[in-house]
C-alpha cells in the first residue's frame, strides 16, 4: 500500500538535485553548498524512497554537476595579457556613460572582452554613435586584468562577476581613434533585431527626456543605462527593481495586447498565436536576453505551443524544468540575481492559487504584493543585505502605475517617435512631470532610514532558518487560510528570526576597528562592543574627474557608495553616532556624501576654525541640508561611552584649513591605546609630543598616506607602536607610502599594515583584550591588480 | 489486506471516476498529501456538528444537553452499563453514504476504504496510541459473500509501519522519547468471531436490534490474542444503535479488558 503515500511527480525536487548539483561544483564544494545537498538526501531519503525517483534524481545531480564542471573548467582566457591589437565583433553595445563606453566584443577566438574607450572631445559622440553591434572592428589598447585595486571585507568580486559572465579581460582603449569597425555584411535574424535594438535605443537616447528616458529604456528594452544611479538605487533599495525588470507582467501584458489586438484586426485565433510564438522570441532579444525575460518569455510560448497540441501541463511543473533546462545551458544563473528572483517569485505566486482564489481584487493585490515580497526576502538579503518596510506599500501604489499606465504610454509613445516627433513630445510631457514626481518621492522616501531595515550580511544558517519560517508561513497560509490563529505561530517565527539577526551584535562582547581599503584616502570604522557606539572616521574619496557637462558620468566612481556604505550594510549598521571628519580634503570627505544620505547619522565632528576652502564649504552645507547637527572640535575636548573615552588632542585654534587641522583621537581600545592622526604632518607630531608628553599608542594610524613629511623618527619613538596602519591607494600617484617613512617604521619594529597590500584590515578586541588581526585580502582570497 | 497497484487509479477520483486535477500549491509542493476523491465526492461527507454526545459522537438533539438520551438509556441498563466507554465518528450517515457504502461492502469494491486511511491514523495517533485495533468480525458465510471484513481492513490502516513524522508525533503524544525504531503500532488483535449467523443488522428493525438478546460474538481465547488488561479499540464502519459494538465490547470485558472504545467512520 505504499502508492497511498507515494511522491506524485515532485518537479521541485529535481530543480532542487539540479541546484545542488551546480552549486557543489561551482563554488568548490562550499559549505552552504554541501548541506544543502546534504539536506536535499536526507529529505529526498524521508519523502521518496521510490527508487526509479532516486536513480532519476541521482542522475539529474550527476548531469548538472558534470555539466557545470565542464563549464567552469571550460572557462579560461586564450589570451596572455600581453596582445594590444585584437579583432573581433561587437555582441552588445557600445552605451556611452560620460567620457566613456564600453561594449562587449567577441575576439576572433570567440573570448569576450569588456571594452573601455575614453572619449575625449564631444564631437567623438557621433563616431561613437555610428558604431553598431555586430560590426567587426579592430581594436588598439591595453588588457587589463579586472582584479580590484581595492580589497575589503564583504567586498562585490567584480573578477567573479565578470568571470560568470565568460569575461577575463578589460581592454582599454585610450582613444576612440583606435577603434576601426566595419558594419557586418552578413544579416541574420538576430543580428537584424540586435540592430533594430540599437537604433531604438539611440532613438530613444535622442527624442526622449530625462525621466522618462530611463523608464523607456528599461521597460521596453530592458536596458537601465539611461537611468539615473540615483533613481536605480531607490527603485532597488525600495523593493521595487523588479519594476524595471523586463518581467513576467511585463511580457504578459505585451503578449497580450499583441493577440487581442491581432483578433480585433480580424485574424483568426489560431493565426494569432502563431504569430506570438514568432513575435516573443524577438521580443525577448529586443529585452536583452535577461533570465528574467528568457522565463517569461518562454512560459507563455511554452504555454501556448501546449495548448496547440492539446496537452495540458500545469504551470508550475514547467516553470520548473525551465528552471533546469535555462541551468543546464547556463550554470552561472544559478547566481544571477535576476535568475533568482523571478523563478522564485512567479514560482511562489504560481503555487499560491488557492491563497488568491475567491478574494476580492483589493485582497488578491496585496496578497500578491505580501506573498512575492516574502518570498523575496531571503534572496534581497543575501545579495543588499537590507529590506525595506516600505517595500509593500509602494508595490501595491507603484506596480499599478507602472504596468498599467506608464508601461503602455512608453509604447505608445515610442511608436509615435516613428510617425511625428514633435506630437510625440508634446504628449511625453505630462507623463515626462508624473514620472519625475514619481522619481522624486522615491529618492525622497530612501532618507526616511525608520522604514529601512540593515541586516547585514546573512550567514548561512540564518538563511537556511530564515527560509524554513517563511515556507512554514506559507504553508500554513495555504492550508488554514480561513483560521487566524494558525497564523500567529509562523509570523512570530518570520519575526522573531528577523529581530534575532538584527540584535545578534548588541550581544556580540567583541569590537572591532577596520581600516578600510578605500585606495588612496582613509576611512576607519570604529565599532565598540555590545555595539554601544558605531563611529566612523573619515569616508574615503575620489575627484570626479569630469570638468564638462557631457563627460560627466552617471554613475562615477565613489569609495564613500561602493566601499564604506556597503561595508556598513554588510556589518549590519544603518546608524553611526558620531562621523568625524578629520580634515578638509576630498580623500577624507568625499565618500561621506553618500555615507550621510543612506545611513542615519547622530552627529558630524569637524574640526573648529574660521576659514574653509571651497569643497569643505560645499561639503559642509550639504551636511546641514540633511539637517545632520555638526560639533566642532578641537584640542581638549572628548567624549565617552559607558567605559570608553575618546580624546581629541588637536586641531589648536586657528589652524588653517587642511593636513594642519586634522582632528587627532586618542583612545584605549581592547586596553591598548589607539592614535587615529587624520593627514597630520611634521610641526604637528611635534606640537603633540610637546602638549602630551607622556602619550603612547600601541596602535597607530600612520598620519597622511605614510609621507615623509609625516610619522617622523621621534614621534614613533615617544609612541612606541605595536603595529601601524598606512591607508593608501595601490600605485598610487604620489609615491605613498613612502620609503623613509617605512624605514622609520621598521627601525623601530613597528608591524607595518598597508591596505594596498593587504586591502582592508580589521583588528577584533574586547573590552581589554585584541582578540586578532584580519587582512581582507587574506579573508576574502582576493588577488589585488599588479602595479603597471 | 489491500493488495495491488493504485498507479492508473491516482489521476482519477476514486468514487466517481473523474480525473483529478493535479494542484500544486505550497501545502503539496515539498510533502504530497494523497487525494483520492474529486471535490464532488469529497462533498459528499458531511462531518458532524460540533455540538455532539461526548460518549457516542451523536449530534445532540433539542432537549439533550450534555448526553443524548440513547448513551443514558444504556447507561441506565445494568447489563450495558460502562461497557463501551466512549465512541468517535467523523461523518454524518446519510442517504450519498448510504449508496457509497452499499458499493464499498456489499459489491466488494474494497479499494474505497483507502478514502479514510489519513484521518483514521491521524484520530488513532492523536488520542489512542496505547489502545490495540480489534475489528468487528464477520461470519464466516457474510465472509465469503463479500471477499472481505471492511472493519478488518479499517482496521489493518492502524497497524501499517509509522512513518517519520507518525513516529515524531507519537513521541508527543505520548510525552515519552524513544528510539525511532522502537516505535511501533499496535498489532491488530482479531479477538473476536462471529458464530451465528445472523440476518444482516440493516435489515432489522430499531426493537428487533434491541432485543435481539443473543451474543453473535464469541471471543478466540488463545494465547497471542489474549485482550486482558489490554486498552481496546473497536473499529467499525456504522454506529447506529450501539448494540453490535456492545455485545462485541461485552465479550472482551468478559475477558477482562482494560477499557474499551471504539472508531466508527459513520453516525
Amino acid at each position: 500500500m505504499r502508492e497511498g503515500d507515494c511522491v506524485k511527480q515532485q518537479p521541485l525536487l529535481f530543480v532542487g538535485w539540479g541546484i545542488a548539483a551546480v552549486s557543489v561544483a561551482l563554488t568548490d564544494f562550499s559549505t552552504g553548498a554541501l548541506s544543502f545537498a546534504a539536506f536535499l538526501l536526507l529529505f529526498t531519503f524521508i519523502v521518496g524512497r521510490k527508487k526509479h525517483l532516486m536513480f532519476s534524481l541521482l542522475l539529474v545531480f550527476l548531469l548538472f554537476y558534470m555539466r557545470a564542471d565542464m563549464v567552469e573548467k571550460m572557462n579560461i582566457t586564450k589570451l596572455s595579457g600581453e596582445e594590444n591589437i585584437l579583432a573581433g565583433s561587437i555582441i552588445d553595445g557600445p552605451y556611452r556613460d560620460g567620457n566613456r563606453a564600453q561594449f562587449e566584443l567577441k575576439t576572433t577566438y570567440d573570448e569576450k572582452l569588456l571594452v573601455t574607450v575614453f572619449l575625449h572631445e564631444a564631437k567623438e559622440i557621433a563616431q561613437l554613435r555610428e558604431i553598431t553591434p555586430h560590426s567587426s572592428c579592430v581594436l588598439r589598447g591595453e588588457l587589463k586584468s579586472p582584479l580590484p585595486s581595492t580589497v575589503n571585507f564583504h567586498d562585490f568580486d567584480y573578477a567573479t562577476y565578470l568571470k560568470m559572465n565568460r569575461i577575463h579581460w578589460l581592454f582599454e582603449l585610450s582613444s576612440i581613434r583606435d577603434l576601426t569597425c566595419q558594419q557586418s555584411s552578413s544579416f541574420d535574424l538576430f543580428t537584424l533585431v540586435k540592430l533594430y535594438r540599437h537604433y531604438g535605443l539611440e532613438k530613444l537616447d535622442t527624442l526622449f527626456e530625462e525621466p522618462m528616458k530611463g523608464i523607456a529604456g528599461a521597460l521596453i528594452f530592458g536596458e537601465r543605462h539611461f537611468l539615473s544611479a540615483n533613481t536605480e538605487e531607490a527603485y532597488q533599495k525600495l523593493g521595487l527593481i523588479h519594476i524595471l525588470a523586463v518581467s513576467g507582467l511585463h511580457v504578459g501584458l505585451i503578449s497580450g495586447v499583441v493577440f487581442f489586438g491581432l483578433i480585433r484586426s480580424g485574424i483568426m485565433r489560431e493565426r494569432a498565436e502563431t504569430i506570438l510564438l514568432w513575435i516573443l522570441p524577438l521580443y525577448m532579444i529586443v529585452a536583452g536576453f535577461a533570465p528574467s525575460v528568457i522565463r517569461a518569455g518562454t512560459v507563455v510560448m511554452l504555454y501556448i505551443i501546449f495548448r496547440k497540441m492539446n496537452v495540458s501541463i500545469p504551470p508550475f511543473p514547467l516553470l520548473c524544468y525551465i528552471a533546469l533546462i535555462l541551468l543546464f545551458i547556463h550554470p552561472y544563473y544559478l547566481f544571477h540575481v535576476g535568475f533568482q528572483l523571478s523563478f522564485l517569485i512567479s514560482g511562489s505566486l504560481l503555487l499560491s492559487r488557492f491563497i488568491l482564489a475567491k478574494r476580492t481584487r483589493m485582497t488578491q493585490m496585496v496578497l500578491v504584493t505580501v506573498i512575492s515580497q516574502i518570498t523575496a526576502f531571503p534572496v534581497l538579503l543575501y545579495h543588499f543585505y537590507e529590506f525595506s518596510l516600505l517595500s509593500f506599500v509602494l508595490n501595491l501604489i507603484i506596480v499599478p502605475v507602472i504596468a498599467f499606465l506608464i508601461l503602455p504610454v512608453v509604447f505608445l509613445l515610442f511608436f509615435l517617435s516613428f510617425l511625428n516627433v514633435s506630437i510625440m513630445k508634446m504628449f511625453s510631457q505630462p507623463f515626462n512631470i508624473l514620472i519625475e514626481i514619481i522619481h522624486r518621492f522615491l529618492v525622497e522616501a530612501t532618507s526616511w532610514h525608520m522604514f529601512h531595515l540593515v541586516f547585514g550580511k546573512p550567514n548561512t544558517f540564518f538563511l537556511w532558518l530564515l527560509s524554513f519560517t517563511i515556507f512554514w508561513w506559507l504553508y500554513r497560509l495555504d492550508r488554514f487560510s480561513i483560521r487566524k490563529q494558525k497564523m500567529i505561530a509562523p509570523t512570530i517565527a518570520v519575526i522573531f528570526v528577523c529581530t534575532s539577526t538584527m540584535i545578534a551584535p548588541y550581544f556580540n562582547k567583541y569590537g572591532t576597528v577596520t581600516v578600510l581599503d578605500v585606495g588612496q584616502g582613509d576611512s576607519i570604522v570604529i565599532e565598540l562592543p555590545y555595539r554601544k557606539a558605531v563611529y566612523v572616521i573619515d569616508g574615503g574619496g575620489v575627484l570626479p574627474f569630469a570638468k564638462e557637462e557631457w563627460q560627466k558620468r552617471k554613475n562615477p566612481y565613489d569609495p564613500g557608495k561602493s566601499i564604506v556604505v556597503s561595508y556598513l550594510k554588510a556589518r549590519g549598521i544603518g546608524t553611526i553616532d558620531k562621523v568625524v571628519v578629520t580634515h578638509g580634503d576630498f580623500d577624507h570627505y568625499g565618500g561621506l556624501y553618500s555615507v550621510l544620505h543612506d545611513m542615519r547619522v547622530k552627529e558630524l565632528l569637524y574640526g573648529a576654525g574660521d576659514t574653509f576652502k571651497e569643497g569643505e564649504r560645499h561639503f559642509l552645507q550639504y551636511v546641514n541640508g540633511l539637517n545632520i547637527p555638526i560639533q566642532w572640535v578641537k584640542e581638549g575636548m572628548g567624549w565617552k561611552k559607558d567605559s570608553y573615552s575618546f580624546h581629541v588632542l588637536w586641531p589648536e585654534r586657528n589652524m588653517p584649513p587642511g593636513n594642519q587641522r586634522s582632528i587627532v583621537i586618542y583612545t584605549e581600545l581592547g586596553g591598548v591605546g589607539w592614535l587615529f592622526t587624520g593627514d597630520i604632518e611634521e610641526e604637528v607630531e611635534e606640537m603633540l609630543l610637546q602638549h602630551h608628553p607622556h602619550l603612547r599608542a600601541e596602535f597607530l594610524k600612520v598620519g597622511h598616506h605614510g609621507s615623509r613629511t609625516s610619522t617622523t623618527s621621534s614621534f614613533v619613538q615617544q609612541l612606541q607602536p605595536v603595529a601601524a596602519f598606512i591607508s593608501v591607494g595601490r600605485c598610487n600617484r604620489f609615491g605613498h607610502p613612502h620609503k623613509e617613512t617605512l624605514q622609520t617604521l621598521a627601525t623601530n619594529g613597528v608591524n607595518v599594515y598597508r591596505s594596498d597590500e593587504d586591502g582592508a584590515i580589521q583588528v577584533t578586541f574586547s573590552d581589554n583584550h585584541i582578540h586578532e588581526l584580519k587582512k581582507a585580502t587574506e579573508m576574502t582570497g582576493q588577488i589585488k591588480k599588479p602595479c603597471s | 489486506m489491500l493488495r495491488g497497484s493504485l498507479r492508473n487509479e491516482m489521476k482519477h477520483c476514486l468514487y466517481c471516476l473523474a480525473p483529478l486535477p493535479e494542484h500544486f500549491q505550497w501545502k503539496n509542493v515539498f510533502l504530497s498529501e494523497t487525494t483520492l476523491l474529486c471535490e464532488t465526492c469529497r462533498n459528499m461527507f458531511t462531518p458532524l456538528p460540533k455540538n455532539v454526545c461526548p460518549k457516542c459522537s451523536k449530534p445532540l438533539q433539542k432537549g439533550e444537553e450534555t448526553q443524548c438520551h440513547d448513551c443514558i438509556r444504556w447507561e441506565k441498563s445494568t447489563h450495558w452499563k460502562g461497557i463501551l466507554e466512549h465512541n468517535t465518528s467523523f461523518y454524518v450517515y446519510n442517504d450519498d453514504i448510504k449508496d457509497f457504502v452499499a458499493r464499498w461492502k456489499y459489491r466488494g469494491d474494497a479499494a474505497l476504504a483507502l478514502v479514510f486511511k489519513e484521518k483514521l491514523r491521524r484520530l488513532y495517533l492523536q488520542n489512542y496510541v496505547d489502545y490495540y485495533p480489534v475489528p468487528i468480525p464477520l461470519s464466516k458465510e457474510r465472509f465469503t459473500e463479500r471477499g472481505f471484513n471492511q472493519s478488518a481492513l479499517l482496521a489493518s490502516f492502524l497497524a501499517t509501519p509509522y512513518t517519520i513524522f507518525e513516529k515524531l508525533q507519537w513521541m508527543r503524544t505520548h510525552r515519552t522519547y524513544r528510539k525511532l525504531k522502537e516505535i511501533a503500532p499496535q498489532p491488530v488483535l482479531h479477538a473476536l468471531r462471529r458464530n451465528i449467523d445472523e440476518k444482516k443488522q440493516s435489515k432489522k428493525s430499531r426493537y428487533e436490534r434491541l432485543t435481539f438478546t443473543k451474543n453473535p460474538f464469541v471471543s478466540v481465547s488463545s494465547h497471542e490474542v489474549s485482550v486482558k488488561g489490554k486498552k481496546i479499540l473497536l473499529i467499525d464502519d456504522i454506529y447506529t444503535t450501539g448494540m453490535t459494538l456492545r455485545k462485541a465490547a461485552y465479550r472482551l470485558k468478559e475477558e477482562e479488558a482494560a477499557s474499551v472504545r471504539s472508531i466508527t467512520l459513520f453516525r
